[in-house]
């Protein structure tokens, strides 16, 4: 489902990028993200998913988990390898293309990213308005993605008045509303309380058992204890986990996929159990 | 709450409906723009009022300026080339010279005025007792017999020099004693209308100018004030058009609204001026009324501002695209 082949990923300080830091003056660029000496933030990374795993990427502070999720995304290019998406190659899509696939990704984001001057209703409607779909449809989906999270009652409410909690929830809605294949998740309890954590956990939980694929970055250690994964270790911008598990992509990996010369990871199973279920 | 499970996709239960948001794409973007713009009520306001303040003299422009020209166009009467005749001429001489020279192709009409329609045109003119008085002195009418000659091409001032070269032929032409052209009067005329024309477009173009810049200032600015919202829709799967349509709509807003309001005050201006600009314009003969915009002017008005306020929208956040991006990259 999900395949990074030989994947690396080096910024360099271009306009672009020196432009960028200029815009979010007020947030110091992250370790290991720009290196104008060319140091990569992503070094070889090949891996690959399977439709419905449920896995984290773990590691440091600038490990590199962040980009990894933004390439995924389609928010970033890679600088070499290959990147593939249910037989999407999306190192080679153009923009107008990629907003399309992005569609079928649901993204939460450790800030929850939501729209301060909307209520809860209209925060989770966005992905469905900008996947044009029909009004009661809409109406439909967010009333019952509210109500999954735990804040049918919130849904007129303005996200500040919300908890911090409450707030990721609303950002979880939002991101399973369109019904994603993949839930891409930026440390989604960076900001909360273990309790809460687990709570906003056991929410994915829930997706990743209807047959949505979890990936989960972060590193908050105490997520990994309790539950069955996979789990990828990245450290320094390097795939750093279990071992080398040659030519165990399952068939995952699309057949025009470039053969790579490079060992060949996949997620490891933790546990090997079966996925929670609640 | 139950799940199901089809194709690895996630089936949300459906619910009960919800209230009305007329939530199609377009209609989404419209009615973001219009909270953004009432969430903004004094900004909104202001912006309005500096930019409809400057459409103002420009939408008063483009509504006197066809009238202006239509009145000096109308009052204009031909150039015409008055010719005295020697006094020695009689009436039946005068006549006759007049009927050769109506046969010319340069020359569209001659009237023949005698020495008595002279004098009494004289004897009932505004100095009448003056000129009885000088009359009963002199005992005989000295005045000549005058053709009033109509140059072919009535009041088309291009023809000027064909009107200088008339009026030396009629110099040379025995009989008459003096040619008067009536035209350098006409010259000064026009020449103050083109200078109003041209000082009307320069204002007027300066002024939209200007206006525009400021509707795509405010764009702009509004832009880079909803950056992260732009970021996440742009992470949300939203595209560039989606992005910009709000924008692009608060630029047609803008455009129409102060192009309404521009009508406006141009209506309360011109309803003030009419009065006296009307006085002014019968004290010298002229029958200039004051246009006020009507429906059609201001539906015009507004549609082109509209459109403009779109096209400048475009310029104005042409660069913030750029940005969006960074911020998405450093989000």
């Amino acid at each position: 489902m999900i395949c990074f082949d030989n994947v690396s990923k080096i910024y360099s300080a271009s306009p672009g990028a020196v432009s960028g830091a200029i815009v979010s003056a007020k947030k110091p660029l992250r370790r290991g993200k720009v290196a104008s000496s060319g140091k990569p933030a992503l070094s070889n990374i090949s891996f690959s998913l399977q439709q419905g795993s449920f896995n984290f990427i773990t590691g440091h502070s600038g490990a590199g988990k962040s980009t990894l999720l933004r390439l995924l995304a389609g928010l970033e290019r890679p600088s070499s390898g290959e990147i593939y998406f249910e037989n999407n190659a999306l190192h080679l899509l153009k923009d107008s293309r990629l907003t399309g696939i992005r569609e079928n990704m649901g993204i939460v984001f450790q800030d929850n990213q939501l729209l301060y001057d909307r209520s809860v209703f209209d925060n989770v409607a966005l992905p469905l308005i900008i996947s044009r779909r029909r009004k009661r449809e809409i109406i439909d989906r967010v009333t019952a993605a509210l109500k999954r999270v735990g804040l049918a009652d919130r849904a007129d409410a303005m996200p500040e008045v919300l908890s911090g909690g409450e707030q990721q929830r609303v950002g979880i809605a939002r991101a399973v509303v369109n019904r994603p294949r993949v839930l891409l998740a930026d440390e989604p309890t960076g900001n909360l309380d273990p309790g809460m954590s687990h709570d906003i956990l056991r929410l994915f939980r829930h997706f990743n058992a209807a047959g949505v694929t979890v990936i989960i970055a972060t590193h908050d250690l105490t997520l990994l204890e309790t539950r069955h994964h996979n789990r990828l270790v990245l450290k320094n911008g390097q795939l750093h986990s279990g071992g080398p598990v040659p030519d165990q992509t399952n068939g995952q990996r699309p057949a025009n996929a470039a053969a790579s010369t490079t060992t060949q990871w996949v997620a490891e199973p933790v546990n090997g159990a079966p996925d929670y279920v609640d | 709450m139950s799940t199901e499970q089809t194709s690895g996709r996630l089936l949300l239960p459906r619910a009960a409906s919800r209230h009305g948001i007329w939530f199609t794409r377009r209609g989404y973007a419209l009615y973001q723009t219009c909270a953004r713009l009432l969430r903004r009520r004094i900004a909104t306001l202001l912006t309005l009022l500096v930019m409809s303040l400057s459409l103002t003299l420009p939408v008063m422009l483009y509504l006197i300026l066809p009238e202006l020209t239509r009145v000096t166009t109308s009052s204009t009467r031909a150039p015409g080339i008055v010719a005295y005749l020697d006094t020695a001429l009689t009436d039946l001489q005068g006549v006759e010279l007049a009927e050769r020279l109506a046969r010319r192709a340069d020359i569209d009409a001659v009237d023949y005025i005698s020495k008595a329609d002279a004098l009494d045109s004289m004897r009932h003119g505004p100095d009448a007792d003056h000129v009885n008085q000088t009359l009963n002195i002199l005992g005989e009418n000295p005045l000549p017999g005058a053709l009033l000659i109509e140059p072919a091409g009535g009041s088309d001032l291009s023809g000027g020099e064909e009107h200088k070269r008339l009026a030396g032929v009629l110099r040379e032409t025995r009989g008459v004693h003096a040619v008067e052209l009536d035209i350098e009067w006409l010259e000064r005329l026009t020449a103050i209308r083109q200078l109003l024309k041209s000082a009307g477009w320069l204002f007027f173009s300066v002024l939209i100018v200007a206006s525009l810049m400021v509707l795509s200032n405010t764009v702009r600015l509004e832009s880079l004030r909803h950056t992260r919202e732009s970021s996440v829709v742009h992470m949300l799967g939203g595209s560039r058009s989606f992005r910009r349509r709000p924008f692009l709509y608060l630029g047609a807003l803008l455009g129409a609204l102060s192009g309404l309001l521009a009508c406006l005050f141009a209506w309360i201006l011109m309803s003030v001026l009419g009065i006296p600009v009307t006085a002014l314009a019968n004290s010298y003969a002229a029958d200039f009324l004051m246009p006020l915009p009507g429906w059609l002017d201001v539906a015009k008005i507004v549609m082109v501002l509209a459109v403009l306020g779109t096209v400048t929208a475009i310029l104005g956040i042409a660069t913030t695209t750029d940005q969006t991006r960074a911020n998405v990259l450093n989000s």
